[in-house]
C-alpha cells in the first residue's frame, strides 16, 4: 500500500504542471458525469412511479367503467352493454398480465410489454415501469402496493366471475331472485373492496414515490457534496503545492541575490517548476563556485601584494644599510684626515704613507657606493625592461684574466687558495661588460660565502657553449634555496652574517637570459658551491657557429 | 684613559676609528667577533664597540655569549640599520649609535658608558 502510494507520488512528481491540471479537471468532469447518471436514474424511476400512478388512474376507472357497463346491462339486459363491461376489464387484465409475466423467475420483458399496452399505458413509460418493478420490487412501498395490486387482480377475477353468473341468471326462463340479490350483493361488495384497494395501492405508491423522493434529493446533495469537497482538495492541494514550491524557489533567489550562495532550492520533481529549481540551484552553484573562486584570487593577489611590500620595504631597508656601512667609513675615515691634518707638527708625526693609505681605502669606498648604485640602477633597468646588451667580439678568456687580477687584494687579505684552469681565447659575441659583472658577482659571492677555504675557477668549451665554473668550500646552499637564490632580494645567508642586497645572482640571471645563456648552483648545504655559467659560443641566429 | 676593544669587520671602518681614539684613549681593534671574546678573558677593558653584520660570528651571537659569561663590561653597538633593525630582541647592550655618526657621538656615548657604576 505504501509502495503504491510512492509510486503514484513519484509518477505524479514527474508530471508537468499543465498535465497535473488535466488530472484534477478530469477528476471533476468525471464525478459531474457521475452526477449526472445519478440525476438521470432518478428523473427515470421517478417518472415511472409518475406513469405508475397513471396506469393505477386507467386501472381504476376502467374497474369503474366495467362496474357502470354492469350496471347499464342489468337495466337494458343488451349485449351491448355486458360486452362493453368484458372490454372495459380489458385493461386491468393487460396489466395483470405484465405482472404475471415480471413475476416469473425469468422475467419475460416483451410479454409484460404487450400486457401494459393492453392497459393503455403510453409506450414510452413502459420500460421505466418495467425497470421500477424488477429494480425496487423489494421496497416495502412498492412490496405493499404490488401485494395490493395482486389482491385487486384476484378480487377482480372474482368480480368477472360474479359478472358472468349474474348475466347467466339474468338469462333464465325462471330467475331466481334471491340468487340475483345475492350475486349482486357479492358485485357490490367486490366493488368496494377493489375500491380499497385502488386507494391503497396510490397510498403505498404515493408514500414510495416521497420516500424515493427523500433517497434521490439525500444522494443528489451528497454526490454535489463529494463534487465540491473533491474538487476543492484537489485544487487546494495542488495550488498549495505549487504555491510553496515557487515561493521556495522565489526565496531562495532572494537569498542568493542577498550573497548566500549555498541556500539551495528544493527540486524533487521533474515538472516545469522543478526545472526551474534546478536552474536556480545550478545557478547558486555556479555563483558559490564563482565567489569562492574569486575570493580565492583577491585573497592571493593580497598576499602577493603584501609579500611585494614587505620585500619591497626589507630591500629599501637593506639598500639604505648597505649605502650607510661605506659612508660610515668614509666619514669617519674623512675625520681621520682632517685631524690628521690640523695636529700637523703638533701630534704623533704621520707618515706619507699612512694618509696616502687612508685616501686609497677611501676612493674604494666610493668605488664600492658606485657599484651599489649601479646595481640600484640596473634592477631598475631590468624591471622596466630596458637592460640592453652591447655585444662585440669578446675574448671571455681575457675577461675572467682581468676581473682576477683586480680581486687579487681581496683574495690575499681572504687568505684564500684559487686555483685556476682557465682555456685560452674562449670568445664569442657578447656583452663584455655585462660578463664581467657576473663573473665579479661569482668571485666576491665565492669570497663571502667561501669561509676563506680554496676556490676554484674553470673556463672551458663544452659543446657550443663557453663555461665557467665557480667552485667554493663554504657554506653552501641548501637544495630547498637553489631556485629562490636567484630571485629578486632573496639570499638564503643568514642576515646578521652577510651583508648584500640580495641582487647579484638576480642580475646575473638576467643577464644569462639576454645572452640566451643560463646559470646553475650545485650544492649541498655545508659542502660549498659550484655556479655554473653557460654562454652559447654562436651568435643567436649564426647556423654557422662562433668559430667558423 | 679607558681601554677601547673595537670589533668590525670593515677594515677601513676599523682603522679610521683607531686612528681617532687613540687621541684620548688606548684602543685594541679586532675583525672578528671570536677574537674578540678570547681576548677579552685575557685583559680587562673599559668599554667595547660592536659591529653587528660580521661574517662567521655576528653581533648577536656576540653579545649572547659576552652576557652568557656575565661580564659586565658596557657594550656600545654600531649599526647601520633603521627601519629594518635586525634582531636585537632582548639581547642586553650599553648604548646603540645609528651608523653613518661623527666621533664626538661616538665619544659621548663611551664617556656615559664608562662613567657608569
Amino acid at each position: 500500500m505504501k509502495g503504491l502510494a510512492q509510486i503514484i507520488g513519484k509518477r505524479w512528481s514527474s508530471l508537468s504542471i499543465a498535465k497535473k491540471l488535466y488530472v484534477v479537471v478530469g477528476i471533476m468532469a468525471f464525478l459531474i458525469a457521475g452526477e449526472l447518471l445519478i440525476l438521470e436514474f432518478s428523473m427515470t424511476t421517478l417518472s415511472a412511479v409518475r406513469a405508475f400512478v397513471g396506469g393505477e388512474g386507467l386501472w381504476s376507472k376502467a374497474q369503474k367503467d366495467s362496474a357502470i357497463s354492469l350496471l347499464r346491462y342489468e337495466l337494458t339486459r343488451d349485449e351491448q352493454d355486458f360486452q362493453a363491461f368484458l372490454d372495459a376489464l380489458k385493461i386491468p387484465e393487460g396489466d395483470h398480465l405484465a405482472r404475471i409475466s415480471l413475476e416469473k423467475p425469468v422475467p419475460d420483458r416483451e410479454s409484460a410489454r404487450q400486457g401494459f399496452l393492453a392497459g393503455n399505458i403510453h409506450p414510452d413509460d413502459i420500460d421505466p415501469m418495467i425497470d421500477l418493478i424488477l429494480r425496487f420490487s423489494n421496497v416495502s412501498y412498492l412490496k405493499r402496493a404490488i401485494a395490493a395490486w395482486t389482491e385487486a387482480d384476484l378480487v377482480l377475477s372474482e368480480f368477472k366471475a360474479a359478472a358472468n353468473e349474474y348475466r347467466r341468471l339474468l338469462h333464465e326462463p325462471n330467475p331466481d331472485r334471491e340468487k340475483i340479490r345475492s350475486v349482486r350483493a357479492t358485485l357490490s361488495t367486490l366493488n368496494e373492496r377493489l375500491t380499497e384497494l385502488e386507494t391503497q395501492f396510490s397510498d403505498e405508491l404515493g408514500a414510495g414515490s416521497r420516500w424515493m423522493e427523500g433517497v434521490i434529493i439525500s444522494l443528489l446533495f451528497l454526490a454535489v457534496l463529494a463534487v465540491e469537497c473533491i474538487g476543492l482538495t484537489l485544487t487546494f492541494l495542488t495550488s498549495r503545492s505549487i504555491s510553496r514550491r515557487l515561493e521556495n524557489i522565489s526565496d531562495t533567489a532572494k537569498a542568493i541575490g542577498e550573497g548566500d550562495f549555498t541556500r539551495r532550492a528544493v527540486a524533487d520533481s521533474n515538472d516545469e517548476i522543478g526545472r526551474v529549481a534546478l536552474a536556480v540551484n545550478q545557478m547558486g552553484g555556479l555563483l558559490e563556485h564563482s565567489y569562492a573562486d574569486l575570493n580565492r584570487r583577491v585573497e592571493e593577489r593580497t598576499r602577493e601584494l603584501a609579500n611585494a611590500v614587505k620585500s619591497r620595504d626589507e630591500f629599501l631597508s637593506i639598500a639604505s644599510h648597505e649605502l650607510k656601512t661605506p659612508l660610515t667609513a668614509l666619514q669617519l675615515q674623512l675625520q681621520a684626515l682632517r685631524l690628521l691634518i690640523s695636529a700637523n707638527g703638533e701630534g704623533p708625526a704621520v707618515s706619507p704613507q699612512k694618509l696616502q693609505g687612508l685616501i686609497d681605502t677611501s676612493e674604494k669606498r666610493i668605488r664600492k657606493l658606485s657599484e651599489l648604485i649601479d646595481m640600484l640602477l640596473d634592477i631598475s633597468r631590468i624591471e622596466g625592461g630596458k637592460l640592453k646588451l652591447e655585444l662585440t667580439e669578446v675574448n671571455l678568456t681575457d675577461a675572467v684574466k682581468d676581473v682576477l687580477a683586480l680581486f687579487s687584494e681581496q683574495i690575499a687579505q681572504a687568505k684564500c687558495v684559487l686555483s685556476c684552469e682557465i682555456d685560452e681565447n674562449v670568445r664569442g659575441h657578447w656583452d663584455r661588460f655585462r660578463l664581467e659583472q657576473v663573473i665579479t658577482n661569482l668571485l666576491s659571492n665565492a669570497l663571502k660565502y667561501g669561509a676563506s677555504k680554496p676556490i676554484e675557477i674553470k673556463l672551458t668549451r663544452e659543446s657550443g657553449d663557453a663555461v665557467l665554473r665557480v667552485r667554493d668550500h663554504g657554506i653552501g646552499v641548501r637544495p630547498e634555496d637553489k631556485l629562490r637564490i636567484f630571485n629578486r632580494f632573496e639570499r638564503c645567508a643568514s642576515s646578521q652574517n652577510f651583508s648584500g642586497l640580495g641582487l647579484g645572482l638576480y642580475i646575473s640571471k638576467q643577464i644569462l637570459d639576454l645572452h640566451g645563456g643560463q646559470i646553475d648552483v650545485d650544492s649541498g648545504s655545508g659542502h660549498g658551491s659550484t655556479f655554473t655559467v653557460k654562454l652559447p659560443l654562436r651568435e643567436p641566429g649564426d647556423e654557422k657557429g662562433a668559430s667558423a | 684613559m679607558k681601554h677601547i676593544l673595537i670589533i668590525d669587520d670593515d677594515m677601513a671602518i676599523l682603522e679610521a676609528l683607531e686612528l681617532l681614539l687613540s687621541r684620548n684613549h688606548r684602543v685594541t681593534a679586532t675583525n672578528r667577533a671570536s677574537d674578540a671574546l678570547e681576548m677579552m678573558e685575557k685583559n680587562r677593558y673599559d668599554a667595547v664597540l660592536l659591529d653587528l653584520l660580521m661574517p662567521i660570528m655576528s653581533g648577536q651571537e656576540f653579545l649572547r655569549r659576552h652576557s652568557a659569561r656575565g661580564d659586565n663590561t658596557p657594550v656600545i653597538v654600531m649599526t647601520a640599520s633603521s627601519i629594518y633593525a635586525p634582531e636585537l630582541g632582548d639581547l642586553k647592550f650599553t648604548a646603540l649609535v645609528h651608523k653613518p655618526f661623527q666621533i664626538s657621538e661616538l665619544e659621548a656615548a663611551i664617556m656615559r658608558a664608562t662613567e657608569q657604576p
